[in-house]
C-alpha cells in the first residue's frame, strides 16, 4: 500500500516539477496532457536522484529519503500553483480531423499492447536475464544491504556495478516504502516507463502536428513490439528510450512554440541528464542533443534562439550529470568497455577495417528486422515518406530528433567497431536493443517532417510572451 | 483526403496493428502455460532458508555440479540467480572462499565432498547446500 501510495507521489512529483518549470493556468490546460506523459519519467527521475542523495551518498534511513520526496511533490505542487495564478494559457493544440476508425485502429493497438504487457509481466514478475542480474539485483542490494559498497563490488563485476542507479534507487525506494521487495513495483515502473515513452510523442505531435498524426504516430512506436517485450523484461533499455523521447520531444516544442521559453527546454535538458543516470549510454544522448540542437539550424533566423536556448539545454543535463559523476567518481568501479586495452589497442581496432564491415552489416540487418514488425520499419517509412511527402516547410526543430538520431547511431556504431568484447557476441547480444533506444524518437522524427494527413493549421499559432 | 494519404495512413496502420496483434496473440497463446510460480521465484524459494542463515555481509563461494563448462549459460544463469536470491552477500563463482554455496542437480554425497575438503554444514532441500572449504579457514 505504501509503495502504492509513494508511486503515485512520484508521478504527482513529477506532474508538479514539469508545471512548475513551465506553467499554466490552474485549469486544464491544453499542454498539461504532455506534461502528465512525462510525469512518470520524470518523477521516477527525481525519486532516484533523491534517493542516491539521501540514502546513499549522505546514508541517511531510508525514511528520509521518502519524506523528502513527498515534501518535495508538496512544495512543488504549491509553487506550481502559485506559478498558475500568473501564468498564460498553453498554445492550442493544431486543429484537425481524424477519422473515428483510426481512433478505433489506435486503441485497439493500445488495449493489445496494455495487456500483452500484463500477461509478460504475469509470466516473469522479476523481468528477464538483465533485470535480476543488473537492474533489480542492485535494487535488492540496495534495501538489503547495511553499507554501499557491496552493491558495486569487483566481485559481481559481471553485473556491472559501473551502471548508473536511476532504475534501480526508485525501484529501492518503492521497496522500501512498501516494506517488502515487491516483484510487482518494478513492472509498475516499467510500465510509467513504456508509457511516457509512447504518451510523450503522442502528445507533442497532438499539439504540434494535429491528432492523426499523432494516433498513427503512437501506434507505430508500439508496432516494434519489442518495446512492449523488452519493458515488461525490466531492463533499463525502455527507461533510457523514455528519457530519450521526452528530452528530444520537449525540446522541439520549445523551439517551435517560442512563448514557452526556456524553463520547457531545461526540461528536456533533466530528460537528457536523467537519460545518462538510467544508462551509459545515455551519457552519449547528452552530447547527441547537444550536437543535433546546434546542428539542426533551418536558415539564420534561427541562430539566436538556438544559441539562447543552449544554456538552459546544458544546464539541465548538468543538473543530473552532477549525479553521475559523484557515482562515476566515488562508488562505481570502471566500466568494462573503458578499462580494458590501452589507446594502442583501441587505435588498433578503431583501424581494422573488417570490424567496420561487420558492424556496417550487423546495422544493415538488424534495420530490416528491427522489433518484430512485419514489414521493415525502414520499408514502411520511404512508403510513408514517399505516399504523405513532407511537409511544406520543414523547420531546423523538426529535423532535430533525426540528426540527435543520427549522431546517436553513430556514436553506438564507433563504440562497437571499438569494443573490447567480441564483437559477433556484443552485436548479437545489444544492438536489437540500442535500437529501441531510439525507436520512439525516430517515429515521432519521421511524423514531424510529415505532410499533414486530414487538414489543419500547419504551425500553432503563437500565443504572447509570459509575463512571468 | 486523398487516396495517396489514406493508402499510406491504411499502409502504417495495418503494418503496426498486425504487429501488435500477432504478438499479443502469441503471448496470450503462451501465458496459460507459463510456470506459477515463475522459475525466478521458484528460484528464489529454494534459497530463502540459506539467506536466512547468512549475516548481512560478506562474501561466500558458489560451487555447481562437478564437470560443468564454465560458459554453460544454464549454470551462468543459476549462479546470476544465487546471487539475486542471496544479496547483499557477495557470492562469487568459486569454491575457494571459506563458506561455499552448493547448487547441486546431481547427486553428490558428502563422502564425495569430504574427499574434496569440503565439510556439510547444513542441507536446505533442492541440491542446495552450504559447505565449509576446509582448505580454507
Amino acid at each position: 500500500m505504501g509503495a502504492w501510495l509513494l508511486f503515485l507521489i512520484l508521478i504527482a512529483l513529477g506532474f508538479a516539477a514539469i508545471r512548475a518549470l513551465w506553467p499554466a493556468p490552474p485549469s486544464w490546460s491544453s499542454a498539461d496532457p504532455l506534461r502528465l506523459a512525462a510525469a512518470p519519467a520524470i518523477g521516477f527521475g527525481l525519486g532516484g536522484c533523491f534517493y542516491f542523495a539521501l540514502r546513499i551518498v549522505l546514508q541517511q534511513p531510508p525514511a528520509v529519503a521518502i519524506a523528502a520526496v513527498c515534501l518535495a511533490a508538496a512544495g512543488l505542487s504549491w509553487f506550481a500553483w502559485r506559478r498558475a495564478q500568473s501564468a498564460v494559457a498553453d498554445v492550442p493544440a493544431v486543429s484537425g480531423q481524424i477519422p473515428f476508425w483510426l481512433w478505433l485502429l489506435f486503441g485497439v493497438g493500445a488495449a493489445m499492447a496494455f495487456f500483452t504487457y500484463l500477461m509478460l509481466s504475469g509470466a516473469a514478475p522479476h523481468g528477464e536475464w538483465d533485470a535480476w542480474s543488473i537492474w533489480n539485483l542492485r535494487a535488492r542490494f540496495l534495501v538489503r544491504a547495511q553499507e554501499f559498497v557491496s552493491p558495486f563490488s569487483p566481485v559481481i563485476s559481471w553485473s556491472h556495478p559501473d551502471y548508473p542507479l536511476l532504475v534501480p534507487g526508485v525501484i529501492a525506494l518503492l521497496w522500501h516504502a512498501g516494506g517488502v521487495e515487491s516483484p510487482s513495483m518494478a513492472g509498475a515502473v516499467g510500465f510509467g516507463f513504456l508509457f511516457s515513452t509512447v504518451a510523450v510523442p503522442f502528445f507533442t505531435l497532438r499539439l504540434l502536428r494535429g491528432p492523426a498524426l499523432a494516433a498513427l504516430g503512437a501506434l507505430t512506436i508500439l508496432g516494434a513490439t519489442s518495446l512492449v517485450r523488452v519493458s515488461a523484461s525490466q531492463y533499463a533499455d525502455v527507461p533510457l528510450a523514455a528519457y530519450i523521447v521526452i528530452a528530444a520531444c520537449f525540446l522541439v516544442y520549445a523551439l517551435e512554440v517560442e512563448p514557452v521559453g526556456n524553463s520547457v527546454v531545461f526540461i528536456a535538458g533533466l530528460s537528457a541528464g536523467f537519460a545518462a543516470w538510467t544508462k551509459n549510454e545515455g551519457l552519449l544522448f547528452c552530447v547527441s542533443i547537444v550536437l543535433a540542437h546546434l546542428l539542426s539550424i533551418g536558415g539564420k533566423t534561427e541562430l539566436p534562439r538556438r544559441f539562447a536556448t543552449l544554456i538552459s539545454l546544458v544546464a539541465g543535463i548538468v543538473a543530473v550529470l552532477a549525479f553521475v559523476g559523484h557515482f562515476k567518481f566515488r562508488l562505481a568501479p570502471a566500466n568494462d568497455l573503458v578499462n580494458a586495452g590501452t589507446a594502442g589497442v583501441a587505435m588498433a581496432r578503431a583501424t581494422d577495417f573488417n570490424r567496420y564491415w561487420v558492424t556496417f552489416w550487423a546495422f544493415v540487418g538488424e534495420l530490416l528486422t528491427f522489433g518484430s514488425v512485419l514489414v521493415p520499419p525502414v520499408i514502411v517509412f520511404a512508403v510513408w515518406l514517399a505516399l504523405v511527402r513532407f511537409r511544406s516547410k520543414v523547420t531546423g526543430a523538426a529535423l532535430l530528433p533525426l540528426v540527435a538520431v543520427v549522431i546517436q547511431l553513430a556514436g553506438y556504431f564507433a563504440i562497437y567497431v571499438t569494443t573490447p568484447q567480441d564483437l559477433d557476441w556484443q552485436l548479437n547480444t545489444s544492438l536489437p536493443r540500442l535500437l529501441l533506444h531510439v525507436w520512439p524518437l525516430s517515429v515521432a522524427g519521421i511524423f514531424l517532417i510529415s505532410g499533414a494527413l486530414f487538414g489543419g493549421r500547419p504551425q500553432p499559432e503563437p500565443a504572447r510572451p509570459r509575463s512571468k | 483526403m486523398s487516396p495517396r494519404v489514406l493508402g499510406a495512413v491504411l499502409c502504417v496502420a495495418a503494418v503496426s496493428l498486425l504487429s501488435v496483434g500477432r504478438f499479443f496473440f502469441q503471448v496470450a497463446d503462451f501465458y496459460p502455460k507459463a510456470p506459477s510460480p515463475d522459475g525466478v521465484t521458484d528460484f528464489d524459494h529454494r534459497f530463502a532458508g540459506l539467506r536466512a542463515m547468512l549475516p548481512p555481509k560478506g562474501i561466500i563461494g558458489y560451487m555447481t555440479d562437478p564437470g560443468t563448462p564454465p560458459n554453460d549459460t544454464n549454470a551462468q544463469a543459476e549462479y546470476h540467480l544465487a546471487q539475486y536470491a542471496l544479496a547483499p552477500v557477495l557470492v562469487a563463482y568459486s569454491p575457494d572462499h571459506r563458506f561455499v554455496v552448493g547448487n547441486f542437480h546431481q547427486a553428490v554425497t558428502t563422502g564425495s565432498l569430504r574427499d574434496r575438503g569440503f565439510k556439510l554444514i547444513r542441507e536446505f532441500g533442492n541440491g542446495i547446500v552450504l559447505l565449509e572449504n576446509e582448505k580454507v579457514r
